[in-house]
């Protein structure tokens, strides 16, 4: 956990200072942080590959896998 | 803060020797004027930022005058006042802008409320420059005596009134009366008096002339303290002058050169002359054959400084400008066209989204999918709250795309997932919370969530940490689940963070732990057993028809360990480049039932036209077997009875497979203000089972068409 905050301290304090002004190309809507993917998308990689995670959040199971 | 660091690099830091220009003072005005008519009155900050930003740029390479530099800092802050309520940044920008020029004032219809307050509050923080005041000055009213060693009444009255006004710290009208005393008896002590407050009141080179002449006279005239007095502040005056050098150009014609009004004679020019501190403007003009031409510059001269001008005579009609991304801005009517200049924002009160999708998957393993969905989100970006919700209908021909539908019986079932969340921010904090189930005859899951976030040095960074609780039933159909099923809880929690790593790079990184406990072994699933001797001799992909023959008779059902933890370390980076965006993913997994996998995930956006997107796409997965995963299970029947594998499986997402995905996508934004979208995206799907019975590889089409619109 320290090494990983260490690492986030310094790859931010790597990183260029950002004004809310200089922010249009950040706020294009593929930009996003989240996945782009559709929910259909989703669902079929979350059946079809053994592993899950890595969407940033939870939710519910299902009977598929 | 981080805003206040950038805005004084713009204008604050420059070196002694920069050259200023108006040239582009009128673009970058209707610049301005542009932002306030169009993007402020629609709430749309951010965009005007962008607006003020280009702005900036354009000053920065050296083509603005300070008038309108400091203008371009009142627009910036008038943005943070008033649109984004930032007081605090707001007061610093506009310190700034009264720094680069102290008669600015607030836009006109902009200079109310919230805006002035910081304006008023930035003005009594910051003197506006020097102390001068100018007032109107009295006149001498006549009919008094002059006293003794004065040989005027009149010199000794304006005498009198400069003090005052010295007094009162009114240096500039100290110097006016001092003046007026002088004109009419020319006095030394008058002289070193009007020293003092011209060098208090900015105006170091009259100063300089009277100390100059009050050291070289006051010793004649017993002034032997005031003259070394004089002479100290003459030296230390003389260091820290700022000095013009105006050179003038090869060659015109009646050149005209002034400095604030002031005409310098041409044999002055080339060499160093001294100049107040400050703002100062420089005018020029000529001729060249018959035609008249001019020059004019603003330029802040600093303290000790030395600054070169090159005088640089152009037709009045000519000018020096840039503007190709300025008309473009300027022309914008929208955020779309904006979007195509430097890239689109957010920002109005309410936003509401609708979407409808239409999705399906087949394979040659004989399944097929169709999920409609719809989803709807409300959110408010100014107040800082949203909520949202979603309903995906799955209609499958098998349950599931991992069930061999060969060997097993087809059946249609229809799953329900309906899912909800909502989630509020507290200043840079957000919280957030989320419910979803998902429903089917012999599958229920229950799951709800919480996340937090919070934006951190100047919203560069995102920290974010998410728990979500999963409660699930799983049974067989046609039985209730109060006759048979078996529970599963799951706890998880996902830690991300995401990093603005420059103006054009979205950095998102994280963990996700997932604890699941319970038997999720399914109760239709058997596994094949062979006999010991039999199990090295079948080879991966053996026919149904193979294996029913070599099997052992028994029918086993599947046998999973009851406790699973999952861990997914995942990055995503996303790029915006001048008309298209890169992303990749990638998630590192691994669990405690020895399946490891890595996946790999990008698309390339691009803005091909203002309403089309165009993108192609590649998923890469990889992963290997669990411990526990056999491509032949054997059993032994012994006289104690049947020996079987205590955990066994024949679900082949837990053996080792690779998936590649490749495919792409459209979407057209549609109606007058772009706010439609419709979107089709579709991919091929290939899967090959490393070591698995019944299937080597797999192809499948995965397809979704999506429609959506945005209301504000």
């Amino acid at each position: 956990m320290q090494a990983a905050v260490l690492g986030i301290v310094a790859f931010t304090s790597g990183c260029a200072p950002v004004a809310p002004y200089e922010r249009g190309k950040l706020a294009h809507p593929t930009m996003s942080a989240g996945s782009l993917s559709t929910m259909g998308e989703e669902h079929l990689h979350a059946i079809s590959e053994g592993a899950t995670g890595g969407s940033g959040g939870t939710g519910s199971g299902c009977g598929c896998n | 803060m981080g805003v206040l660091v950038v805005i004084a690099s713009w204008f604050g830091a420059r070196p002694a020797l920069a050259q200023d220009t108006s040239a582009n003072d009128a673009e970058v005005e209707v610049l301005i004027q542009s932002v306030f008519e169009a993007e402020y009155p629609k709430k749309q900050f951010v965009e005007a930022l962008e607006k003020l930003q280009l702005a900036s740029t354009v000053c920065q390479e050296g083509s603005c005058s300070a008038k309108v530099r400091a203008k371009v800092l009142v627009g910036v802050a008038t943005v943070l006042a008033g649109g984004l309520k930032q007081e605090k940044d707001a007061i610093e920008v506009f310190k700034l802008a009264i720094e680069e020029n102290p008669k600015v004032d607030l836009i006109k219809g902009f200079d109310k409320g919230p805006i002035k307050q910081a304006w008023d509050k930035a003005r009594k923080a910051k003197p506006t420059g020097p102390p001068v005041v100018d007032q109107e000055r009295k006149k001498y009213p006549g009919g008094m005596r002059a006293p003794r060693g004065w040989k005027t009444a009149e010199a000794h009255f304006y005498f009198q009134e400069a003090i005052k006004a010295q007094d009162d710290r009114a240096f500039g009208l100290c110097v006016g009366y001092a003046g007026d005393s002088i004109g009419a008896e020319d006095r030394v002590g008058t002289k070193f008096l009007r020293a003092q407050c011209a060098e208090s009141a900015g105006r170091w080179v009259q100063a300089l002339a009277d100390y100059e002449t009050v050291s070289e006279q006051g010793p004649a005239l017993g002034m032997h303290d005031t003259a070394k007095t004089a002479k100290t502040k003459l030296d230390a005056l003389r260091a820290k002058v700022p000095k013009l050098v105006l050179r003038p150009p090869a060659r015109a014609d009646n050149l005209e050169v002034s400095l604030d009004g002031e005409r310098v004679p041409n044999d002055r020019l080339g060499g160093e002359l001294w100049a107040d501190p400050g703002q100062r403007r420089i005018t020029a003009s000529g001729k060249v054959g018959d035609q008249t031409v001019t020059f004019e510059r603003d330029v802040t001269l600093e303290e000790g400084s030395t600054t070169a001008i090159d005088i640089k005579l152009v037709p009045a009609s000519s000018r020096v400008t840039d503007n190709r991304i300025l008309k473009c801005l300027e022309e914008s009517k929208s955020r779309e066209e904006l979007a195509a200049c430097i890239g689109e924002g957010t920002g109005s009160e309410i936003n509401v989204g609708v979407s409808v999708e239409l999705s399906g998957y087949i394979d040659s393993d004989n399944t097929e999918v169709i999920s409609p969905a719809v989803g709807f989100n409300v959110e408010s970006p100014t107040d800082g709250w949203g909520f949202g919700g979603s309903f995906l209908v799955d209609v499958v021909s098998t349950a599931s795309t991992d069930i061999v539908a060969s060997a097993s019986p087809r059946w249609t079932e229809v799953r329900y997932v309906p899912g909800i969340n909502g989630f509020k921010k507290f200043g840079d904090f957000k919280l957030g919370l989320g419910g979803g189930a998902s429903i089917e005859p012999d599958y229920l899951s229950i799951a709800a969530g919480i996340n937090a976030s919070v934006d951190l040095l100047d919203k560069r960074v995102t920290p974010s940490l998410a728990y979500g609780f999963g409660y699930d039933l799983q049974g067989r159909a046609g039985t209730k689940f109060s006759t048979f099923s078996t529970t599963i809880y799951q706890n998880s929690v996902d830690a991300g963070v995401s990093i603005v790593a420059d103006k054009s790079t979205v950095v998102t990184a994280g963990l996700t732990a997932i604890f699941q406990t319970g038997d999720t072994s399914k109760p239709y699933r058997y596994v094949p057993m062979f006999d010991p001797d039999i199990a090295p001799l079948v080879p991966a992909g053996l026919a149904k028809e193979e294996v029913d023959r070599v099997r052992n008779g028994e029918r086993v059902l599947e046998q999973l360990p009851t406790d699973r933890q999952r861990y997914a370390l995942y990055g995503r980076v996303a790029h915006r480049l001048e008309h298209s965006t890169f992303r990749i993913d990638e998630r590192l997994y691994y669990d405690t039932w020895g399946v490891k996998a890595s996946t790999t995930d990008s698309m390339w956006l691009f803005d091909v036209d203002p309403r089309v997107r165009l993108w192609p796409h590649l998923r890469a997965h990889v992963q290997t077997g669990a411990d526990f995963w056999q491509l032949a299970y054997t059993s032994r029947r012994t006289t104690a009875g049947l020996e079987l594998p205590n955990v066994r499986t024949g679900d082949r997402e837990l053996g080792p497979l690779l998936a590649f995905s490749g495919g792409g996508g459209v979407r057209f934004a549609l109606g007058e203000e772009k706010n439609w979208g419709l979107a089709f995206n579709a991919d091929a799907v290939y899967t090959r089972y490393l070591n698995h019975l019944f299937i080597i590889e797999r192809w499948g089409g995965f397809g979704a068409l999506v429609a959506e619109v945005d209301i504000e």
